[in-house]
């Protein structure tokens, strides 16, 4: 689902319109990429949920700034903004449990929970942004703020440092 | 009605598919409704309070007026423009000759003002 979909951008359009219903089928469409974003930056089910939720929110309130583009790279934007706007919070243990031990998550899913946090922040917003909600390195910069280089090494080397972190889980 | 909405990303490689994996196993369990119920209500609350406020400085405007009545000019419709117009002339002629012409500026500035608080209020809720 890429933002020149017909159909994702006549939805688009509709909803920055103020069509509730195109509105109501874009979360629905893209509410699962936006919450797994939010939950891996706050590394909190219930944060995610909260933060995702106030994006979705302020993406209806402020639709008219909307300037075309993937709706799901501007959520995900917003969601970002929203984490950074002292929604962080300070993660304690039981936060990491409540992302870590969610409902039927397999073996290799918590694997991938533990190996993202020993990213940098950087690493983990940007792997988050490219590889979990599939946004362009430059939508995850123009998000993030961070000039696009730093976002392309940001990647890499996220990505390096979680296929090491997983193998060595699979090896042990 | 919003249940089962196709997923949004085709995974290229094994960390892909993890993170695929991750994001299929988040279920909705309510969460478009529960957004689209609140956006819905915020909506109506923007709204009222937007109009609301647009109404209250129209009606402040025109409160202004009918205070200001004792000291209008006769409020003859027909000789109204000539009212303003001769305001406007003696105001650029001779400020210190006001008094009436004052008070007629002062209601088409009172009339200007709500308009343009419904016309902001408009275009606020437009946004």
């Amino acid at each position: 689902m890429s933002a020149t979909d017909p159909g994702e951008l006549d939805l688009t359009q509709a909803a920055m319109a103020g069509d509730q219903k195109a509105f109501g089928q874009l979360v629905a469409r893209h509410q699962a990429s936006v919450r797994a974003l939010s939950r891996r930056l706050t590394r909190s089910v219930s944060d995610g949920d909260d933060v995702a939720q106030a994006a979705f929110l302020t993406a209806w309130r402020r639709r008219s700034t909307w300037r075309g583009g993937s709706f799901r790279a501007w959520v995900c934007a917003i969601a970002y903004r929203e984490f950074l706007n002292g929604r962080r919070g300070e993660i304690s243990a039981a936060e990491i449990e409540d992302q870590a031990g969610v409902g039927d998550d397999t073996g290799e899913r918590v694997d991938l929970t533990r190996a993202m946090k020993d990213l940098d922040d950087g690493e983990r917003v940007a792997v988050s942004m490219c590889l979990g909600a599939g946004l362009s390195h430059g939508e995850c910069a123009l998000a993030m703020g961070a000039p696009l280089g730093t976002v392309k090494s940001w990647v890499l080397r996220g990505r390096a440092k979680l296929q090491k972190a997983l193998a060595a889980y699979e090896s042990a | 009605m919003f249940e089962g909405a196709p997923m949004a990303n085709e995974p290229e490689d094994e960390l892909e598919r993890l993170f695929a994996s991750e994001e299929a196993a988040i279920r909705d369990d309510g969460f478009t409704q529960r957004v689209v119920e609140i956006s819905a209500r915020q909506g109506a609350w923007r709204r009222t309070a937007i109009y609301g406020a647009g109404m209250a400085g129209f009606g402040m405007a025109v409160g202004g007026i009918v205070e200001m009545s004792p000291y209008l000019p006769a409020m003859d419709f027909s000789g109204w423009t000539e009212t303003m117009d001769t305001a406007a002339r003696t105001v650029s002629a001779n400020a210190s000759l006001q008094g009436a012409s004052d008070a007629t500026l002062m209601a088409v500035a009172a009339v200007i003002a709500g308009v343009t608080c419904l016309i902001a209020a408009v275009a606020v809720q437009s946004r």
